[in-house]
């Protein structure tokens, strides 16, 4: 019964024919707004190339990866160097450091300081 | 295009009226860089063929115009992105469309059995188109209950007139599988429109 109410496979067809046939034009309205999207959502990139941030360009600037693995392998041996430094070599670091350091002591004031010493004495 | 080559030489871009010649990939590739006459082309080229399908499937002009605008809106979205070669822009849009027409359906019949109006005494003559126009909605509304693959399957060959081959092709699956797809959607779309056969006017066999 229900099988005998059911649409043939010619009628479903026919049915489908008869929805391709159907046809509609756009209206102006229609084309003008889809142009206006197309417009205001398209890509502003006419030159093609966009403009990299500072880091990026920083690191194509110095040769990518390569050229940064140089950059720190460079920093590496000056610090090496500075710190300890062949034969022969004046020893900058060392000059420095010791005389800055013995500077300091001497000119800091200490506990020897305000009669402190005396003070501690006589109590 | 080979043959306007020598034209094309002759400008730093390709003339305007060229463009007509130029492929769906080209012009969407032209359409991401910026070129602005891309996006006319492109907008003349799918706008008429994207309402059209719309219409077809919803049966109303306003709902056809949102989800024509909806459409194009995901098209100029999606071009930086496409990857040319792999499928035809015509095929994502007719998915799209179809897609978002369904969603439309299936939202407005929700709504539909409030806004059906009173039936009137059809003037002799109008009968016919009022069976004919309740035909295609009862068409409309058992086409929206198919799943995606069916649908699509079954409209590109009708609506499209594509071949088997040429949806397997553009569906990505076998022949055998559209041919699958096709015999159960329309047994589905007979399920559907079972209950209505009487008064869409079919008489018993």
């Amino acid at each position: 019964m229900t099988r005998k109410m059911t649409p043939t496979e010619a009628e479903i067809e026919a049915l489908l024919d008869t929805l391709a046939d159907e046809s509609a034009e756009p209206s102006d309205a229609l084309m003008a707004s889809v142009m206006d999207d197309a417009l205001a959502r398209q890509p502003r990139i006419s030159s093609g190339r966009r403009r990299d941030g500072f880091l990026t360009q920083f690191f194509s600037a110095v040769g990518g990866w390569g050229g940064l693995g140089g950059l720190v392998a460079a920093t590496c041996a000056g610090v090496y160097v500075g710190v300890s430094p062949p034969e022969g070599l004046l020893d900058t670091m060392n000059l420095v450091w010791v005389v800055d350091q013995q500077e300091a002591f001497d000119s800091a004031p200490g506990l020897t300081g305000f009669g402190w010493v005396l003070e501690e004495d006589g109590a | 295009m080979l043959a306007r080559g020598g034209l094309a030489e002759k400008h730093m871009t390709m003339p305007f009226d060229t463009l007509d010649d130029a492929s769906d990939d080209a012009l969407l590739a032209r359409y991401a860089t910026g070129d602005a006459s891309a996006a006319r082309a492109l907008t003349l080229r799918f706008t008429p063929k994207v309402f059209a399908q719309a219409y077809r499937m919803l049966g109303d002009r306003a709902d056809a115009e949102d989800v024509t605008q909806e459409a194009m809106l995901r098209l100029w979205r999606m071009a930086p992105d496409w990857q040319p070669g792999q499928a035809r822009v015509t095929t994502w849009l007719f998915r799209v469309t179809s897609n978002l027409a369904t969603d439309r359906l299936r939202r407005n019949r929700g709504t539909a059995i409030d806004d059906v109006a009173e039936p009137q005494d059809p003037a002799p003559g109008q009968e016919e188109q009022m069976q004919n126009s309740a035909r295609l909605d009862a068409i409309r509304a058992a086409l929206a209950t198919l799943p995606e693959r069916q649908r699509l399957a079954l409209t590109l060959r009708h609506f499209e007139g594509l071949s088997n081959p040429d949806i397997a092709a553009q569906l990505e699956i076998s022949i055998e599988a559209v041919e699958s797809l096709t015999a159960r959607a329309k047994r589905a779309l007979a399920r559907a429109l079972a209950p209505q056969k009487a008064a869409l006017g079919y008489t018993d066999d």
